[in-house]
């Protein structure tokens, strides 16, 4: 608990110095923000999955979570990177294209994790016995 | 050594309870009946079956000759998965992959228990002397500590089963700490 408070109060201490520094620029400062909260949400993540049983719904759903995380984390850092270092003037409109790669990327993996969880829905879900078992208690009681 | 009336009046005046029974593996099998049918038949109360020892499909025969209306549980296997693969989640029972698998036997318990209806409910835990065989002792005095606070949370009348062998013996005294009662079915040392 104490070490991940610590992980989170660096990573927003660095956020802050880093708006400090950058202030001015809205979009700088928002990609900075995202970078720091996305940085935070990783570790989180990382630290629950390795708590999970392997091979597991719960851990397997972790880990498409965290590569989300990552492909979100990885924009946020490419468009940070490509506004303070002013690379669209030097190599154009392909360093917009990596950005929506990855924002293509974790698009892809969120409806790959959404068949998931309808997977885990359908497999875990226990209405229509919840159901039956209410129909055949209330029969049991009125036969006594 | 107990039984089932002994357990009943152990047990009467409690709404909800954890119940740590203890048995030989002589008696285990009937002992298994005799408790669910009490709670199933005489009580009226649906429940969860948490199977880590039997498949399914022996575990509900069993229990069917044993006069138990298999219709009242739904039952959580996590033994089929390990020797046969893709096996789907049929009308009453839901296949976790084996035994090591806590993570999913935690969630699995805790859709089904909230599944049922009512407010009286069961949760019969199949058997702790399994899933020592799966995992180390400090893992399943965690895992049982966890389900302990599960079971509160879930107001169920809640019983782990396991064998009673002199290997066992101080993680059961152990873990009779969490549980309100403690009941010996016969077990043979």
């Amino acid at each position: 608990m104490i070490g991940e408070l610590i992980s989170a109060l660096v990573a927003i201490i660095f956020g802050v110095v880093a708006v400090v520094k950058l202030v001015g620029d809205a979009e700088l400062i928002v990609n900075a923000l995202s970078l720091t909260f996305g940085v935070t949400a990783v570790i989180w993540v990382f630290k629950a999955r390795k708590s999970l049983s392997k091979g597991s719904s719960l851990r397997n759903l972790t880990t498409n979570f965290l590569f989300i995380l990552i492909f979100i984390l990885c924009f946020s850092f490419w468009s940070l990177s490509v506004k303070m270092l002013g690379l669209e003037q030097f190599y154009g409109d392909i360093v917009i294209l990596i950005g929506y790669m990855f924002i293509s990327f974790a698009y892809i993996t969120i409806v790959g994790t959404a068949y998931k969880i309808r997977k885990l829905g359908h497999e875990f879900g226990f209405t229509t016995q919840s159901k039956e078992i209410e129909d055949l208690i209330k029969k049991k009681k009125k036969k006594k | 050594m107990g039984s089932i009336d002994d357990f009943d009046k152990e047990v009467k005046d409690l709404k909800e309870f954890i119940a740590l029974a203890t048995v030989s593996a002589e008696e285990y099998q009937k002992t298994n009946i005799q408790l669910v049918k009490h709670l199933t038949q005489k009580k009226n109360i649906p429940g969860v079956y948490v199977t880590l020892n039997k498949p399914f499909e022996v575990m509900k025969s069993t229990l069917e000759k044993g006069g138990v209306d298999t219709r009242m549980i739904i039952f959580i296997d996590a033994v089929t998965e390990t020797s046969e693969k893709n096996v789907s989640k049929t009308k009453n029972c839901l296949f976790i992959g084996n035994p090591e698998n806590l993570s999913d036997i935690s969630m699995a318990m805790d859709q089904a228990v909230r599944a049922l209806p009512g407010n009286d409910k069961f949760l019969f835990f199949d058997s702790l002397s399994t899933l020592l065989v799966y995992n180390n002792v400090g893992t399943v005095a965690r895992f049982i500590h966890f389900l302990a606070g599960k079971m509160r949370a879930w107001k169920v009348k809640g019983i782990i089963i396991s064998l009673e062998r002199e290997s066992d013996k101080e993680l059961i005294e152990e873990l009779s700490q969490f549980c309100d009662v403690v009941i010996d079915f016969g077990g043979k040392k």
